[in-house]
């Protein structure tokens, strides 16, 4: 599999961005018996119309999704787009869109269009799917991958939930000319290829005042220990009395630990926002009763260091399969993450450049939630989504 | 007017360009406005929980009952608890902080101790990996101390060793519990052991000489066959009797009796046991009684009796032949009516070393493991011992050296009994005018006749020697009795007899001998003018029977042997209900009571028993009960008897005859209306007393059932 990532800040003009992204992959790669099209762009820029363009341009259906920030080979950019193809004589590609998620059985939506785009035959360990997620949607994030792995026998999943400027009003999916504020769209590659995958949160600080969840329903939490949600939170001295939950405590997501079985994976969760009247919380992912929860406290150092470890680990994974071929790497990273980086916003652009293999495409995004494998289990890829982490898959 | 060289398109685009880049920053400002906030309310939340939690861990230091502490990596104090302070003296702990740990430790531990524990802290440093260990430590002041060490990397959360904690817990006394836990398990397993061979050897005997006696066709061998059983079965009842006792003292369960006896019963009796064991060894048994114990005591007089018998047993069994035993007793004190008296059982054999006197007392240990092999015993004598003692408000201990005899000592309290010394009363003299001369080789025993005929209220001349006593012997008006010893410095006391009598002194002689040596030399005694003998040791009781059997009958045997046994065949004319449901037990019972010419009849279970009676209601005389039995046990039947409207059904004597044996099971049968128990295996003599007791002595021929 061959790829390439070209950028544009042209925002405003749509055709000038797509005519510039196409001409500038047309430089880059030369397309293949299958492709598919990738654009990562900031909220402010006509999706739609430059996926459109894209497709037209170059005969490939195009998804994608708005972010707060896009990656490439250059680092972390704002106001801008980054647009990256795969391209392969040994692949298949295809993309499909849900209808809306908003109302109905989004179960069943998702389910379909997921198994819609796996070829006749095709098994999940075959393949790997692209997740552009809707944000905002009257369910967990944990539904997107949990969904998708059980319709497709547990394809492995990279991708996010949709952002913008913290607004959180703007953000879109898109598929070759459409956008969406409620569905999902899928990319699937299916053939030879060998997804490797990283996934790093920041474990090294805590508040220290662990609670066991005694209270909850999918990403709703009335209770931790004896006390409700928001209680337990004003304990810790912070202030719930916020307009903006999402932002208020997007520098301390929960960590939980579920101990299930023994080798669990801790997952981060993000407080999507708080009912005063009953004390609950509600998340972007789901948080089960039993599981201990335990809120963290991060620095920007600790998101270097996280980004650096989980950039090892995948680098040093891949070079144990050189005969793969690896070229390309996606990079799905927490908005939370480049929250609390704030001025210093290059900190984790910096870790990916030095640490990116000579010639290997780079390509990302800040997203409000990251959906990514935390293990195989019996070949199978366990799908997680996760919050304040920075995922990886290399193909 | 816009510059000449930008378009109108070009300006609105750096416009909206700009109009972004605002967009953002405000964004940035509200994500970090808020950020910042939270970030100050969490701080300040974090300070309180820092000092809190400080408070947490100034309150553990505190209360950490063990030597606690942490070193860095240079091997420095950090902290430690407040018992790691005390323990090392060396001020507070902020003047301990950066202290190096080898003078830490000086002048708390050893020099050895410190260099080890030094290289496994830095072991633990390196390793990253947790250690722990017990070890025995002679601290300064030479006293063994057993710790508990561990020692914990102390990691960080970027995985880097800041230096190991030291946990010191002192286990010293659970060390010890533990090894006496091991050793009291060995020693159980080992009594277990002992136990078995214990039953096993009479067992042994028993069914060895069962066979022999069955094909031997020759009567003295059946005979000696019958003795060896006799004897095995006497030891195994012992042997089964002590682990009884020591069940019931382990649950608690033994209790004493409260009686009125007279103390120098016991003693006669407990003399009686072990004078003939002593002779057998031929060894010199003495003893001491002090004269002010009261005549009669209140107590349990069984386990008095047991005690001494115990503690005389194991003299005589661990003293080598002619060795010597000596038993005294003294009053210690007397208060509110309670006596507190002393007890000395001291021998000249083996002894005892010192380690092994730490368990002596403890149950199922000997003094040696190899002692049962070599002497026998169920090591349990002692520790019953010890727990009765105590529970008369005593205790017991041991003197002893090994290779140089052992002395046990140990009190009991008992209260003063109404009963005193009765005077002697010899028709046709007074007593006052009564006059004794005592000669024996002994100084103490002179001393011992001089206090006995004080107590007695007779007078006494002591001679150490034969010519002395000849000297002072000037016929009838001299003295009215002679007690002299066998062996005299100068002369035999056959001769001093011959002298007496020579000298036309008339009065009994008493000659204090081994009952050995009078079987012996009873003819020679005799011939020589002796009137009878007095068994050694002996104590007050001996001396004044001794004399009131020569002044009233004259005994050509032991005062000390009952005047009138019981005899067998006194129950000739009695008819007697036995109930008992086992075959072998019946015939046992009817075997042994053939010689009293009782007449048996035997029924299998209490229901036949109550048949039995109300059939002949006058017939019987006497009713042995078996308690438990089919159909109906023995208690029931002995409640059915008692409630019978028969005239003698109230009346007539129920005596249990029962393996059941316990304190609570005498009381079960009385309370059932029994009148007596009997216990097994069976011992003919207290049967023999028992029947005495409750079947008056010659019968009427009226009332003999050969008659009705």
């Amino acid at each position: 599999m061959r790829s390439a990532t070209v950028l544009t800040t042209e925002l405003d003009d749509p055709i000038k961005a797509a005519t510039q992204l196409a001409e500038g992959m047309k430089g880059r790669l030369g397309l293949m018996k299958g492709s598919v099209g990738i654009l990562l762009c900031d909220a402010d820029m006509d999706g739609a119309a430059v996926t459109g363009e894209l497709h037209r341009l170059l005969g490939i259906e195009v998804t994608g999704m708005t972010t707060l920030g896009t990656l490439d080979e250059g680092g972390y950019h704002e106001a801008a787009a980054v647009f990256t193809v795969l391209t392969a004589d040994d692949c298949e590609f295809r993309a499909a869109c849900t209808e809306s998620l908003a109302e109905g059985d989004f179960r069943r939506k998702i389910a379909e269009s997921a198994k819609s785009i796996m070829p006749v035959g095709a098994v999940g360990a075959g393949g790997l799917m692209f997740a552009f997620c809707p944000n905002g949607m009257p369910f967990s994030g944990d539904m997107y991958p949990n969904v998708i792995s059980q319709a497709t026998g547990g394809v492995p999943v990279i991708g996010g939930v949709a952002s913008d400027d913290y607004d959180f009003t703007r953000a879109r999916v898109f598929i070759s000319g459409r956008e969406y504020r409620d569905s999902l769209v899928l990319a699937g590659v299916w053939g030879n290829v060998k997804p490797l995958f990283s996934i790093k949160h920041v474990t090294s600080r805590f508040a220290e005042r662990i609670r066991r969840v005694t209270d909850a329903e999918g990403n709703i939490v009335r209770k931790v220990g004896e006390e409700t949600f928001v209680r337990y939170l004003e304990n810790f001295g912070l202030k719930t009395d916020v307009p903006d939950p999402v932002l208020a405590f997007t520098a301390y997501p929960m960590m939980l630990t579920q101990g299930d079985d023994g080798d669990e994976v801790p997952l981060m969760r993000h407080i999507a926002g708080l009912n005063h009247e009953d004390g609950s919380g509600t998340f972007f992912g789901d948080v089960p009763v039993g599981t201990l929860a335990n809120i963290c406290l991060i620095n920007k150092n600790d998101l270097s260091a996280a980004c650096r470890e989980s950039m090892e680990a995948i680098l040093r994974e891949s070079a144990r399969h050189p005969d793969h071929g690896y070229s390309a790497l996606f990079c799905m990273s927490c908005c939370g993450r480049a929250m609390i980086l704030g001025s210093d916003s290059d900190a984790e652009g910096n870790v990916l450049k030095e640490m990116r293999p000579e010639g290997m495409t780079l390509t990302g995004a800040y997203c409000l939630g990251e959906v990514c494998p935390t293990r195989y289990k019996d070949g199978v890829a366990e799908n997680r989504f996760h919050n304040c982490s920075i995922t990886f898959c290399m193909i | 007017m816009p510059p000449d060289d930008k378009s109108q398109t070009d300006f609105e685009k750096e416009n909206v360009l700009l109009l972004r880049q605002i967009r953002k920053l405000e964004r940035d400002y509200r994500a970090l406005s808020i950020m910042h906030e939270q970030t100050e309310r969490l701080r300040d939340a974090n300070e309180e929980a820092k000092e809190l939690s400080g408070f947490y861990t100034r309150l553990l230091l505190q209360n950490m009952p063990d030597v606690a502490f942490m070193l860095n990596p240079r091997m420095q104090f950090v902290l430690g608890s407040d018992k790691a302070v005390a323990f090392l003296g060396k001020g507070e702990m902020r003047e301990m902080v950066d202290v190096p740990f080898d003078a830490l430790f000086d002048g708390a531990m050893q020099a050895d101790w410190i260099a080890a524990m030094r290289t496994r802290c830095l072991e633990v440093m390196e390793g990253g990996r947790q250690m722990a260990f017990e070890d025995k430590v002679l601290n300064l002041g030479g006293e063994a101390v057993v710790y508990h060490t561990s020692l914990s990397p102390a990691i960080d959360v970027s995985d880097v060793c800041q230096g190991v904690v030291v946990v010191m817990n002192d286990i010293t006394e659970l060390s010890n519990a533990k090894d006496d836990a091991e050793r009291a398990s060995v020693a159980k397993t080992s009594f277990l052991s002992n136990m078995s061979h214990e039953m096993r050897t009479p067992l042994n005997a028993i069914i060895g000489m069962v066979s022999i006696g069955k094909s031997a066709t020759d009567v003295d061998r059946v005979s000696r066959c019958l003795q060896e059983i006799d004897i095995a079965s006497s030891h195994l009842l012992n042997v089964i009797n002590d682990v009884l006792d020591m069940s019931k003292i382990e649950a608690n369960k033994f209790e004493l009796t409260k009686t009125e006896f007279i103390f120098g019963k016991v003693l006669h009796n407990v003399i009686s046991v072990i004078r003939f064991r002593a002779n057998s060894k031929r060894q010199d048994f003495v003893v001491r009684i002090g004269s002010d114990i009261p005549y009669s005591l209140v107590g349990d007089d069984q386990q008095i009796t047991q005690i001494l018998l115990n503690l005389l047993s194991n003299a005589v069994k661990f003293t080598p032949d002619h060795g010597s035993i000596y038993l005294t007793a003294e009053l210690l004190a007397e208060s509110d009516g309670t006596c507190t008296i002393r007890f000395e059982v001291r021998d000249t054999g083996i002894g005892i070393s010192a380690e092994q006197q730490k368990d002596l007392f403890s149950p199922f240990i000997q003094a040696d493991v190899s002692t049962s092999r070599r002497f026998g015993g169920t090591g349990l004598g002692l520790a019953i011992s010890k727990r009765t003692i105590e529970m008369m408000d005593g205790e017991i201990w041991i003197e002893s050296e090994l290779g140089k005899g052992a002395s046990f000592h140990f009190t009991i309290r008992a209260g003063r009994g109404a009963q005193d010394y009765g005077g002697l009363s010899i028709p046709g003299l007074e007593t006052a005018s009564i006059r004794m001369l005592a000669v024996s080789g002994s100084l103490e025993t002179r001393m011992y006749y001089g206090d006995i005929a004080r107590r007695l209220g007779v007078g006494c001349d002591v001679a150490a020697g034969g010519d002395e006593a000849c000297a002072m012997v000037g016929g009838d008006g001299g003295h009215h009795i002679y007690f002299c010893d066998l062996r005299l410095p100068d002369m035999d006391g056959m001769a001093f007899a011959r002298r007496v009598r020579q000298a036309d002194a008339m009065g009994p002689i008493v000659l204090v001998m081994l009952e050995q040596e009078w079987e012996e030399r009873m003819a020679e005694a005799k011939d020589a003018g002796v009137t009878m003998y007095m068994p050694k040791p002996f104590i007050f009781s001996d001396i004044s029977a001794c004399i009131g059997a020569c002044f009233d009958v004259v005994l050509s045997q032991s005062a000390a042997e009952p005047a009138s046994p019981v005899g067998e065949s006194q129950f000739a004319g009695y008819r007697v209900l036995l109930a008992e449901d086992v075959e072998i037990n019946r015939e046992i019972v009817l075997t042994l009571l053939e010689p009293t010419e009782l007449t048996v009849d035997a029924v299998e279970n209490g229901a036949q028993a109550v048949r039995a009676f109300l059939l002949r209601p006058d017939a019987y005389d006497l009713i042995l009960m078996d308690i438990q039995m089919p159909e109906m046990d023995g208690l029931e039947a002995t409640r059915r008897i008692r409630a019978l409207e028969a005239p003698k059904a109230k009346g007539i004597p129920i005596l249990a005859m029962t393996a059941n044996v316990f304190r609570e099971d005498v009381e079960r049968c009385l309370l059932a209306g029994m009148n007596d128990h009997i216990s097994k295996p069976i011992d003919l003599d207290e049967v023999l007393e028992k029947l005495s007791r409750y079947l008056p002595r010659h019968p009427s021929t009226d009332s003999s059932p050969t008659s009705k």
